[in-house]
């Protein structure tokens, strides 16, 4: 068989192989309908943090700490659980050693909330280079959306880390709703026709709910036959509706269009935001300066120590730390530090 | 991140993964069954089995497109069995087509009654890999790929002589 005998069966056979674009369409509504029904499995669900147990962590760096770091770490360490306890702490993680000073460092973390998804803090939100004082807070832990501040003693310096969060713009958020809508009748047509006087129905309640006219789009339609035995027993109609809105209007719509005739779930989809304005951000910085203050004063004083002048302090921008209930969660973080006199 | 924003990204990612991917995949089964309407009932399939992994595909062990077709092959593998315990009657009139439509289906349907290792790596061609992937994805050096290529071409040749 000759190469030009190949290329025109290569040829021939994509051809007939091609699906339809209709094919395509066919398909991609039968996997949406059941995407909507079945979860996939091994789904990542976010973990609440334990709460129960207060968790005690010593990490050895290269040099092993002398006999009278370890005392002191304890009696530092037992010092942090005090005043963890008082402000209802849970986690203590104290490090042990490896400073650029030799000295000791402790690092206390205040609790997350029940509930609050264990969000992995973005690694250059993590702490804060304190170059002033000669200092490292490189491994201050920081639960980013939980807005929890952190402590960290080096040799003769305490640094601070408070967090704010940046409040969206009012307008700046907005999600997609997704509303499933059934029927069921016993012949095709009419099914077809009572499914699509209820998507004009439910329609008509996005558009009085914040959804712009004409952005209530069928995303998805079909209707389906039920087998009983040999013939048809019934015919069921699918349809989902689309519609994009401000994401503080969301409840509300969402509220409303459950209430139509044949919607039967809803689900709220990805949501957008602009850049956060400057008021928010300057807002989110002033809450995380007070924050980290506040946190350096008290560890202060619960240790025993008089902190001396403010000698750095480091900005991060907004970053990204999760999702909320209201969409997208930034927050500032501001870190300070004092030294110890 | 919410659960439900979790599983509203998974939903995204999945749909694109779609319409990425739907059309080798259809083309693929087109012609591994050489039936476009039992290819469709397969690809729904193939990506519901795919939907249910999808949290835990990694990407960069396998591309995305190869384990699809994968999961395809296997339930090519499957019906294959079923159909060997049923007999099928063909129905007495067929709708009117057009020639050409009516050769492309007689010549998937040549594909469908190649020996499985042959038609396996056509419809693997059909759906748009090389030979160095077809080979990848079935395990064989890319000579004996292309072998098994033109074994399959002179088995197909009535089909292009029309």
């Amino acid at each position: 068989m000759d190469d030009a005998m190949l290329a025109e069966l290569d040829r021939e056979l994509h051809a007939a192989a091609r699906p339809t674009d209709e094919s395509v369409r066919r398909v991609r509504e039968r996997i949406q309908m059941r995407l909507e029904d079945e979860p996939p499995q091994a789904s990542p669900q976010p973990q609440p943090q334990p709460q129960t147990q207060p968790v005690l962590r010593v990490v050895e760096s290269g040099r092993r700490a002398p006999y009278w770091a370890v005392t002191f770490a304890a009696a530092a360490c037992l010092i942090a659980g005090i005043l963890a306890g008082i402000l209802g702490g849970i986690v203590i993680a104290p490090r042990l050693g490896g400073g650029s000073s030799g000295g000791v460092a402790s690092v206390v973390s205040l609790p997350q909330p029940v509930g609050q998804s264990a969000v992995t803090a973005p690694s250059q939100g993590v702490g804060a280079g304190g170059g002033g004082a000669g200092a490292d807070f490189g491994g201050a832990p920081v639960n980013s959306c939980a807005g929890l501040p952190s402590v960290s003693v080096t040799g003769r310096a305490l640094g601070a880390t408070g967090v704010g969060h940046v409040e969206a713009s009012p307008g700046s958020v907005s999600g997609t709703l997704f509303i499933n809508l059934n029927e069921t009748g016993p012949d095709a047509a009419g099914t077809a026709a009572a499914l699509q006087a209820r998507i004009t129905s439910l329609q008509g309640v996005l558009e009085t709910n914040g959804v712009a006219k004409g952005e209530a789009r069928v995303s998805s339609f079909s209707i389906n036959s039920q087998q009983k035995g040999p013939g048809v027993s019934a015919w069921q109609g699918f349809a989902m509706v689309q519609a994009t809105l401000p994401a503080d209007q969301m409840p509300k719509a969402a509220a409303e269009a459950v209430k139509v005739a044949g919607v039967s779930g809803y689900r709220t989809g990805t949501i957008v935001t602009g850049e956060p304005s400057h008021e928010s951000v300057q807002k989110a910085i002033a809450a995380a300066t007070a924050q980290a203050k506040d946190a350096a004063a008290s560890t202060a004083k619960a240790a025993g120590v008089t902190l001396g002048p403010l000698e750095n302090i480091v900005t991060l921008p907004p970053t990204f730390c999760g999702y909320g209930p209201q969409g997208p969660d930034r927050i500032v973080q501001v870190s300070l530090t004092y030294a110890i006199k | 991140m919410t659960g439900t924003a979790v599983e509203a990204g998974l939903k995204e990612s999945f749909v694109e993964l779609y319409d990425r991917e739907a059309g080798a995949l259809l083309a693929y089964l087109r012609a591994a069954t050489g039936h476009p309407a039992d290819a469709e009932d397969l690809a729904a399939e193939t990506f519901l089995r795919a939907w249910r992994q999808w949290p835990s595909f990694e990407p960069t062990e396998v591309p995305p497109r190869h384990w699809l077709l994968r999961i395809a092959h296997n339930l090519v593998i499957d019906r294959g069995r079923r159909q060997a315990r049923l007999r099928w009657e063909p129905l007495a009139e067929s709708p009117a087509q057009a020639p050409d439509t009516v050769n492309r289906l007689q010549l998937l349907a040549a594909v469908a009654q190649l020996p499985d290792g042959d038609r396996e790596i056509v419809a693997l061609r059909a759906a748009g890999l090389t030979f160095a992937e077809v080979g990848e994805a079935t395990g064989r050096t890319e000579g004996a790929v292309k072998m098994a290529w033109h074994r399959a071409a002179e088995r197909l040749r009535p089909n292009l002589e029309r």
